[in-house]
């Protein structure tokens, strides 16, 4: 009992703390990203074992970790309000080639960013070619080009 | 905003996205607080606010505690017992032994007798100075009471709170 009830709680830590760092905060991986993920699973890893490293434990631990997750994605397809508070919702960041700064600064995104994510998707060049960008749920820029730009 | 008409077919919602924002907002603080209390020892194991003490500290008992400690986790409470050399006899409180495990005593003393409310421990001091270390580890959660004595002497109480 005690391990499924550690690992709720870590699972529920982890969605928590990476709610509040942001769709952006692990997006784009860099190697020192990469490092603080190792970094993180290793210490997470203390806590879901704790001193029990039987295999019995460790099985627990993945099965209660699936079933937590494959219940919180059926909860968040039921109820759409509590897939939003989850998973968040996406937001608009470029319109009709005007960024609107105040959503893209309370997101951190960066006009560089964005920039990059239309050259690397659809050969953008300039702000002006963008009809949308949008910062999706996952943390990634998905960008639609202005007609014209095509 | 563009005035044009959006064909953007997205599940936007601007009033849920300033909630989101506002509560990642005090997520933050919370969390930068939460890493001030943990530099401050209130979430255990060192640190101003954890450290605590007991007993005159030029009496012939004074006690150094960590006020607040983690539950599967280990913490030193130190005993300075001056004024007296050869056998020093020195109890600690029944009820507290019951909450913690002492996984080592540093120098190692003799268990002279257990009695009902308290253990009684006994040390030969070569000097009047003499410092024990007890490794203590916190099995559960909540207040723990301890008091430390010695025997034919003065004693202290002091209270550690084992969290999480």
């Amino acid at each position: 009992m005690d391990t499924v009830l550690r690992t709720a709680a870590v699972y529920i830590f982890l969605l928590v703390i990476f709610r509040i760092s942001g769709k952006r905060s692990l997006s784009q991986i860099t190697t020192f990203d990469f490092i603080l993920l190792l970094i993180i699973s290793e210490a997470t890893q203390q806590a879901l074992v704790g001193n029990d490293f039987s295999i019995v434990n460790t099985v627990v631990v993945v099965a209660s970790l699936v079933v937590l997750d494959l219940t919180f994605s059926w909860m968040e397809n039921r109820w759409t309000t509590f897939g939003r508070v989850v998973g968040s919702l996406p937001v608009v960041v470029v319109e009709y080639g005007r960024l609107l700064e105040d959503r893209a600064k309370r997101e951190g995104v960066t006009l560089p960013e964005i920039l990059t994510a239309g050259r690397e998707t659809h050969g953008l060049e300039r702000l002006e070619q963008f009809k949308y960008a949008i910062l999706e749920r996952h943390g990634g820029i998905s960008v639609v080009p202005a007609e014209d730009s095509r | 905003m563009s005035n044009k008409p959006r064909s953007l077919e997205i599940d936007e919602d601007v009033a849920f996205q300033r909630k989101e924002w506002i509560f990642q907002r005090i997520g933050l603080t919370a969390l930068f607080l939460f890493v001030l209390a943990a530099l401050l020892g209130l979430t255990g194991m060192g640190g101003t606010l954890s450290r605590g003490e007991a007993g005159d500290s030029n009496g012939p008992l004074h006690v150094e505690y960590q006020r607040f400690v983690r539950r599967g986790s280990s913490s030193k409470v130190t005993l300075h017992l001056r004024g007296a050399t050869g056998a020093i006899r020195f109890w600690v409180s029944a009820p507290y032994l019951e909450h913690v495990q002492i996984d080592s005593v540093v120098p190692t003393p003799n268990l002279e007798s257990v009695e009902t409310h308290r253990h009684i421990y006994v040390i030969q001091a070569g000097s009047p100075d003499v410092t024990l270390t007890l490794n203590v580890k916190h099995e559960e959660m909540g207040s723990l009471e301890a008091e430390v004595g010695l025997v034919e002497g003065p004693s202290v109480r002091f209270t550690q709170f084992s969290i999480f």
